[in-house]
């Protein structure tokens, strides 16, 4: 014990009238509700609600409530699925990858890309067990779930990712919740005062407790990746083991993936462009974290193309006789506007935007990468429904409008309601948690200060070397 | 109450009114139709003609050969009936034939259900007969590998590469979460008996 009281030493980041100014300037938002903040917040409570009470009617009275028949049993809560898991990449990547090749930019990002990551991965979860029809079923698929099966993987990907993502989220949480524990407590609610003792573990600040936080640190942001990219691929998967055409593919795991990227690391840019604009975080979240994060948006588009390429070229070269209708339908027939709009409108388009360095300024990164979320989000659509209404075998003797599908209004309140449901998460969680990373800031501005001095000592001793030579 | 107030019922028992009347018309309707219907009886034969199987239906109402009647093959399936050909109009005797394909899967005693249906016909509405014929292909579960551990077997058949690496790699995620988990109770441990020493 005697040993842990001699390591109470305060992080070297977490003193000095910078810190001071840093903490005042993260913590100001937190607990504080503006008329427009509660009416934002009052409004997505509403969708919210309206949203549980139609699925509660979908559950009593049944599927059939919904446009979904027999062709199309996943349609707009499957493709909203994979939409979200999609973005839940914005936080593995951002954050994990970017810490562990110790990019100093990162630091006033990683909050909100891990929260953007938890918190898309909590309601697309729910997406399939919405569609199921009859939730009370979800541990059939554990307790008689096959082994072989990719759904059986997709449930235990996910919840493995779901709870990295939580600790990944809440280990450098700690300090800066111990932080608001001791600052903000006076005028706290009873419930915030709670939130902050427990989930502060009691947290001293000591060399042993930074120790251990920064090697769980470290260890989760090595495993986060693999589960990460294993949770895109075994999506992927449950397409590409199925017996379908368009779905028939090799690289379906690594176009799933490398789309999950692309649009994961856009959402991050509008949460970025979201929070510096409403929280006036302009000199924290700075032009240089837009541009460093326009690049990779514009490689991950790159490399997304390039997928694209590879997904219909190969398969429109062969044109095999379901493919190829399924092809023609895409290419020429009742989706081919929607789907040169992707090709060209949301995928080209945005990476046009990003290629020039204006393009990455906050006003036209944002409109980039809102075009590439929405564009996502419909591709994925165009993903699951033309192959579902395209089967090998046709179903038979159902009516003629079953092959016919768009999402009816049961199925709009109830997916509307789940992204009001993550706006509504992010917005609480920066009432009660700084959504910039206070210590990691604190600690990025000293290891600046640090280099400086460095820098100009180097400076120094080279002028003081290079002046007798010069005598 | 005001007389403002009053409710005008005739005009509120209008629309319900009309719906009832709707309601009986279609139910009178429904009952006419239904007493117009005949009853049709289906019964089916066997038969092998130059190594063809052939199905024969035959029709009867009341005792007399149905003619004209659209008749729909069938073979039960694991989850549905497949159909056998076109639906065949039965003829002046009341007999619809079909030919039976000679590769159909059959039980492991090569016995197949096979159906004959009278389907929506506005004289003799729906009929339907039903008999098990040895016309299938034996099916034995032990050389569909059923017994053999494989990716289409049951879950209790799963390969045993698949349940090592799985196993194996659920086991190291985990373990390492488990360890993590542990990290952060020990910092709270920690940071307690500071307190108490306090």
């Amino acid at each position: 014990m005697e040993n842990t009281q001699q390591q109470t030493t305060a992080h070297p980041a977490a003193t000095g009238h910078q810190s001071e100014i840093i903490r005042q300037e993260l913590l100001a938002p937190i607990g504080k509700y503006s008329p427009l903040n509660r009416l934002w917040i009052g409004f997505l409570s509403v969708i919210v609600l309206w949203g549980i009470a139609i699925y509660a009617r979908q559950c009593i009275w049944g599927l059939g409530t919904t446009a979904m028949r027999n062709y199309v049993s996943w349609g707009l809560y499957i493709s909203t699925f994979v939409f979200f898991i999609g973005i839940s990449h914005s936080g593995t990547l951002v954050s994990a990858i970017l810490r562990i090749t110790n990019k100093e930019w990162r630091r006033p990002i990683t909050r909100s890309a891990e929260l953007l990551t938890w918190v898309s991965l909590l309601f697309g979860g729910m997406m399939p067990i919405i569609d199921m029809g009859r939730p009370e079923r979800i541990p059939n698929l554990i307790l008689f779930g096959r082994l072989q099966s990719p759904l059986v993987w997709d449930i235990i990907c996910i919840g493995t990712y779901f709870t990295g993502s939580t600790i990944f989220l809440y280990l450098p949480m700690i300090p800066d919740i111990a932080i608001c524990r001791d600052r903000l407590s006076g005028n706290a609610s009873r419930f915030r005062k709670w939130i902050y003792r427990k989930l502060s573990l009691g947290w001293k600040d000591t060399a042993a407790n930074w120790h251990k936080l920064e090697k769980t640190m470290k260890i989760m942001t090595i495993i986060i990746m693999p589960i990460a990219v294993s949770v895109h691929t075994v999506v992927g998967y449950i397409f590409a083991m199925t017996l379908r055409p368009g779905w028939n593919s090799t690289v379906f795991g690594p176009y799933f993936v490398a789309g999950a990227l692309y649009s994961g690391s856009a959402a991050v840019v509008l949460v970025m462009v979201a929070f510096r604009k409403m929280y006036h975080l302009e000199k924290y979240i700075t032009l240089k974290q837009f541009n460093y994060m326009g690049q990779l948006v514009l490689a991950l588009t790159i490399i997304y193309a390039y997928f694209n390429v590879n997904e219909y070229a190969v398969p429109a070269y062969k044109m095999e006789s379901a493919e190829g209708f399924l092809l023609k339908e895409l290419f020429q027939g009742r989706y081919a506007t929607i789907f040169w709009t992707l090709q060209f409108g949301t995928v080209l388009f945005p990476a046009f935007i990003l290629a020039f360095p204006k393009g990455r300024t906050p006003l036209f990164a944002s409109i980039a990468c809102i075009i590439i979320v929405i564009g996502a989000w419909v591709k994925r659509y165009i993903i699951v429904i033309p192959t579902l209404l395209h089967p090998f075998m046709p179903i038979q003797k159902v009516p003629v409008t079953w092959a016919e599908y768009f999402p009816n209004w049961v199925e709009w309140s109830i997916t509307i309601a789940a992204l009001a449901g993550i706006f509504l998460v992010i917005t609480l969680f920066a009432k009660i948690f700084p959504i910039i990373s206070v210590w990691e800031v604190e600690e990025g501005q000293e290891f600046e200060r640090k280099k400086k001095m460095v820098d100009a000592m180097i400076e120094k001793e080279n002028a003081q070397q290079l002046q007798p030579q010069s005598n | 109450m005001k007389q403002g107030n009053k409710i005008n019922y005739t005009t509120g028992l209008f629309p319900g009114s009309v719906i009832s009347l709707f309601i009986i018309l279609q139910l009178i309707a429904f009952g006419l139709k239904a007493q117009g219907e005949k009853k049709a009886d289906i019964r089916l034969n066997f038969e092998l003609k130059d190594s063809m199987n052939i199905c024969k239906a035959m029709v009867t109402s009341e005792g007399k050969p149905v003619k004209e009647v659209d008749i729909h093959f069938y073979v039960k399936r694991l989850f549905s009936l497949l159909p056998i050909g076109k639906a065949v109009k039965t003829d002046d005797n009341g007999e619809s034939n079909t030919i039976f394909p000679l590769d159909l899967p059959g039980d492991k005693n090569g016995n197949i259900l096979v159906i004959a249906k009278i389907e929506e016909d506005e004289n003799y509405g729906n009929a339907e007969a039903q008999a098990e014929i040895k016309w299938g292909t034996l099916s034995n579960p032990e050389n569909d590998h059923w017994a053999n551990r494989s990716l289409s077997a049951s879950r209790e058949k799963a390969p045993t590469y698949l349940i090592v690496a799985s196993n194996l790699i659920i086991m190291v995620i985990w373990g390492t979460i488990f360890f993590v988990f542990l990290q952060v109770f020990r910092i709270r441990k920690e940071s307690s008996l500071i307190k108490k020493n306090k």
